[in-house]
């Protein structure tokens, strides 16, 4: 029988593995979809991916749940992950080194096509979310991004409704201002 | 594989890391961390103390107990930044200037990733799948100020370059150059 994600997260809290492993199994895709978006390769995409999950474990006793679903907070954390790559990665650095690397390419374009995956929106917007203020970028991957509503992705911040439609607000003027590409569709309506 | 695919290899090593992880012991553990921070809180209480008992210039221990209850100054900073969402965040900034490009303005706005041949013949653009490597390729790199800028660079810059080479950062133009880009896997 499929367990559900409440029962999932209430397993994984009490030490148990395999539940955490089906977590996993059920976000994965998200979030590194998600970490795309920064401008990573596919490889530290996927390593970038491994941090959000150590994250989540790690900061266990702190994580907000929204509609009984660990999702939003994992595309937060992964919002900040993308954007402080290279800082995320210090603290897992010993853990990552025991993912096997990816095989190498068979040639130099095919390994710079997969170093360099994203459409030109998603580097435009990588850049975009890069100089914006960090929670405002957190507020604008949860709605714009991934189709949250205001006031889950205001729950998992902990912002009051009105603070989070303002910094909504303001972000998106900012992209509208720095992106001279056209972007994903909605992300500025 | 597509770009936007998680290898399977990969994810399942990723996966067998988070069981294990949370199946064995939780060495990173916020309660962990609790401890510790409450250890090196005491210690520094500890210190602060020997200090002043064991005298000094005013003026030197006021600048030890400041540069301890004030460790954000130096590289600790950095080093204990968190990636988690923060709860309750730090006010709005006012007065943040307007974001732009970092590369400046005086030869035309950069379009990310446009495609093209420059004036020296060179294509420019980003790569696409089954038609290999323009001359110069789009990217996203750092200006000197350590924003975010775009622009190209050389593929006979990186391309066979070891991993954390730095290259120069270019305009379509293949010479006026905005920042610099790092090679983050070897080509």
């Amino acid at each position: 029988m499929t367990r559900t994600e409440p029962d999932l997260w209430a397993s994984s809290l009490q030490g148990d593995g395999d539940a955490f492993g089906e977590l996993y199994d059920q976000h994965r895709d998200r979030v590194f979809r998600h970490l795309l978006r920064f401008g990573e390769s596919h490889a530290d995409a996927e390593d970038a991916t491994a941090v959000v999950f150590l994250e989540l474990w790690r900061r266990r006793g702190s994580v907000h749940v929204v509609d009984d679903s660990v999702l939003p907070w994992l595309i937060v954390t992964a919002t900040n992950v993308g954007r402080n790559a290279a800082r995320s990665r210090r603290r897992y650095r010993g853990v990552l080194l025991r993912i096997p690397a990816q095989e190498a390419a068979a040639d130099a374009s095919e390994d710079a096509l997969r170093r360099l995956p994203l459409a030109d929106t998603d580097r435009a917007l990588a850049r975009a979310l890069d100089e914006l203020p960090r929670v405002d970028a957190q507020i604008l991957a949860l709605t714009a991004l991934e189709g949250y509503s205001l006031a889950e992705a205001a729950s998992v911040l902990g912002l009051t409704a009105g603070a989070a439609r303002a910094r909504l607000f303001r972000a998106r003027k900012r992209l509208r201002a720095t992106l001279d590409a056209p972007v994903e569709e909605g992300l500025l309506s | 594989m597509s770009d936007i695919e998680f290898s399977p290899e990969r994810s399942a090593a990723i996966r067998r890391l988070l069981v294990a992880e949370v199946n064995g012991a939780p060495v990173r553990a916020e309660r962990s961390t609790s401890r510790i921070s409450l250890f090196a809180a005491t210690g520094t209480l500890l210190l602060i103390a020997v200090l002043i008992v064991i005298g000094g210039s005013m003026g030197s221990v006021r600048a030890t107990v400041a540069s301890l209850l004030h460790p954000s100054s130096g590289a600790g900073a950095s080093s204990s930044a968190d990636v988690s969402p923060t709860v309750r965040p730090t006010a709005l900034p006012t007065g943040a200037p307007e974001t732009g490009f970092a590369g400046g303005t005086e030869a035309g706005p950069l379009v990310v990733g446009a495609a093209g041949v420059n004036g020296r013949g060179e294509s420019y653009g980003p790569p696409i799948a089954g038609r290999g490597l323009p001359q110069l390729v789009a990217v996203v790199g750092r200006a000197a100020d350590g924003r975010a800028v775009s622009g190209y660079v050389a593929r006979s810059d990186y391309v066979g370059a070891p991993v954390n080479t730095t290259v120069p950062l270019l305009r379509a133009d293949g010479t006026t150059v905005v920042g610099t880009w790092t090679v983050t896997r070897r080509g």
